[in-house]
């Protein structure tokens, strides 16, 4: 057990030379659930004490983290995008109840495939900003790609 | 001799492209990274990480039922590495769930092993039986040697210099003045030199290796700008054309220009009331340009503060100009009131190619300027007292 999170650590530093201005990693996966629905997985790595933010935060608080899913012909979203529980905090500065991600947060999409079994790509965007105690780096738009196959 | 006149006739019709050769070469920037490991006999995934010649990072999947696998991409330059995890049907990304499936699958291989390489035009060949870090790597790209000396040297030099500071900060918590740590805190300082100019003594060294501009990226934090832009100056010409090289080159020249002793940049920008103000109408006063967010907690937080200095100082040729970053003009109007701030409130251009952060260079917020009457940069990013103390100093 201890040996996968130390490996996973290494292979996160090893590409980690610009790391310093971008505490925050995008990967994808895309979950199998039926011949006509997938999931849709984005997870970031958050490196350090810096956070990232629920998409649920009050207006007049930090930015909330957004997905932009471009629509095509083979998909329909289902619901809304899903995440994790994160750590909600009574923030002293802004007086309201804020959801944030330390070191990991992952966001679940499900779509609704118009004919089974077929095979594209569903571009989104994500757009974040992250904070730690001392300073905010300004929201920033990361491409994704998820492969539905 | 046949073999010989064969080969040197492969080349020529290979390089004229005449007929389809079989071994393919890889043109510039493109990759091939493939795998061979024999005892490799149930799935497992292969991680391969990246970063492409645009600066993305990649972190790439393949499951690979044979212990074979081929990635293709190309890389102007960067470091890489591939690993392995157990594979378990269902499973599409690493999470608590599937470690605990994968607990009793570990040790059968060994899955914390990786090989770690330079990645950059070629063609990579890795094989071995099932650890990757006894692998043979076979390649035509010629960086291998020297990426592997930069690695275990800067790896060193960083673990000397963070046991050292660990140490260090143990006896100044403590307080202790004694000959042991007077000692300690002189070798600390030789240690800290040695693992800050390495980047720089390295790149000098190495000026056609593109390893250099790992090696400069590596630390951003507590960079020397002018040694920074003048490294990378010194590097080869095509080294220096990539995208890596510019934004170093852009990054130095940033912090040169807005450096404690240059003339403040002149801006002028949109205050609450939509009306154009302008720095140069401050001349012959202190003046703290301020940059932050409404969505920025640490900067909010840190208002009470400057408000104090604010009135500490306001009678003794100190004013302040905040700029905010905020992109919703009523988001940034609301906490400019809920935080009474008593002073030239402006808001940046919405276009980041022409806003007054980018020209100051500045990458996070709360980011602070103190300009002297002359209108020269006199300090630089001051939060809580080291802000009080810097006013107190120069208005004296």
């Amino acid at each position: 057990m201890k040996k996968i999170f130390l490996f996973l650590l290494l292979a996160i530093s090893a590409n980690g030379f610009s790391q310093i201005m971008n505490p925050v990693k995008w990967t994808t996966a895309v979950k199998k659930i039926s011949a006509t629905e997938y999931e849709l997985i984005a997870s970031a790595t958050i490196s350090g004490n810096w956070h990232l933010y629920s998409q649920n935060v009050p207006k007049g608080g930090p930015s909330p983290t957004t997905f932009t899913f471009e629509s095509n012909a083979n998909y329909l979203k289902k619901g809304n995008t899903n995440e994790g529980a994160g750590h909600t905090v009574n923030d002293p500065v802004f007086k309201m109840k804020i959801t944030f991600f330390e070191g990991k947060a992952v966001f679940k999409q499900r779509i609704k495939l118009k004919k089974p079994n077929s095979k594209f790509k569903v571009n989104a965007v994500v757009e974040y900003m992250t904070c730690n105690d001392s300073q905010c780096l300004p929201p920033k738009e990361v491409d994704l790609v998820f492969d539905i196959k | 001799m046949k073999k010989i006149i064969f080969k040197a006739l492969m080349v020529i019709l290979c390089a004229s492209a005449l007929v389809g050769c079989s071994e393919k070469k890889t043109v510039g920037n493109e990759f091939v990274v493939k795998g061979k490991f024999t005892k490799i006999t149930s799935p497992v995934i292969v991680y391969f990480t990246y970063e492409d010649d645009k600066g993305k990072s990649h972190k790439e999947e393949f499951i690979s039922k044979n212990g074979e696998f081929e990635f293709k991409g190309s890389s102007f330059g960067s470091a890489a590495s591939v690993f392995f995890m157990p594979y378990v049907e269902g499973f599409t990304e690493v999470n608590i769930d599937y470690l605990n499936k994968v607990g009793n699958l570990i040790g059968k291989l060994p899955f914390d092993k990786m090989k770690n390489f330079f990645l950059e035009g070629g063609t990579y060949e890795i094989s071995g039986d099932n650890n990757l870090e006894t692998a043979t790597l076979e390649t035509d790209s010629k960086s291998q040697d020297l990426f592997k000396e930069y690695s275990s040297q800067y790896k060193d030099l960083q673990e000397e210099y963070y046991q050292l500071k660990e140490k260090k900060h143990i006896a100044d918590s403590i307080g202790s003045t004694d000959a042991k740590s007077t000692a300690l805190a002189a070798q600390f300082k030789v240690k800290e030199k040695q693992f800050l100019d390495y980047p720089y003594e390295f790149a000098a060294k190495h000026p056609d290796s593109k390893i250099s501009l790992l090696a400069l990226n590596a630390n951003l934090v507590d960079f020397d700008a002018e040694k920074l832009s003048k490294t990378v100056d010194g590097l080869s010409k095509e080294v220096k054309a990539g995208k890596m090289a510019k934004d170093l080159k852009g990054i130095a020249e940033k912090t040169i220009r807005n450096a404690i002793g240059k003339p403040a940049i002149l801006f002028s920008l949109e205050d609450v009331n939509g009306v154009k103000k302008e720095l140069a109408a401050y001349k012959g006063k202190f003046v703290l340009v301020d940059f932050w967010a409404s969505w920025c907690g640490p900067c909010r937080a840190e208002n009470p503060n400057v408000i104090k200095v604010y009135n500490k100082f306001k009678d003794k040729n100190f004013d302040i100009i905040s700029v905010s970053i905020d992109h919703e003009r009523n988001e940034w109007l609301k906490a400019v009131k809920e935080d009474k701030l008593p002073w030239l409130n402006l808001i940046d251009d919405q276009e980041y190619e022409k806003s007054t952060g980018k020209a100051y260079g500045v990458t996070f917020v709360p980011s602070n300027f103190l300009i002297d009457p002359a209108g020269n940069i006199v300090g630089k990013n001051l939060i809580g007292e080291a802000l009080h103390d810097k006013v107190a100093e120069v208005t004296k």
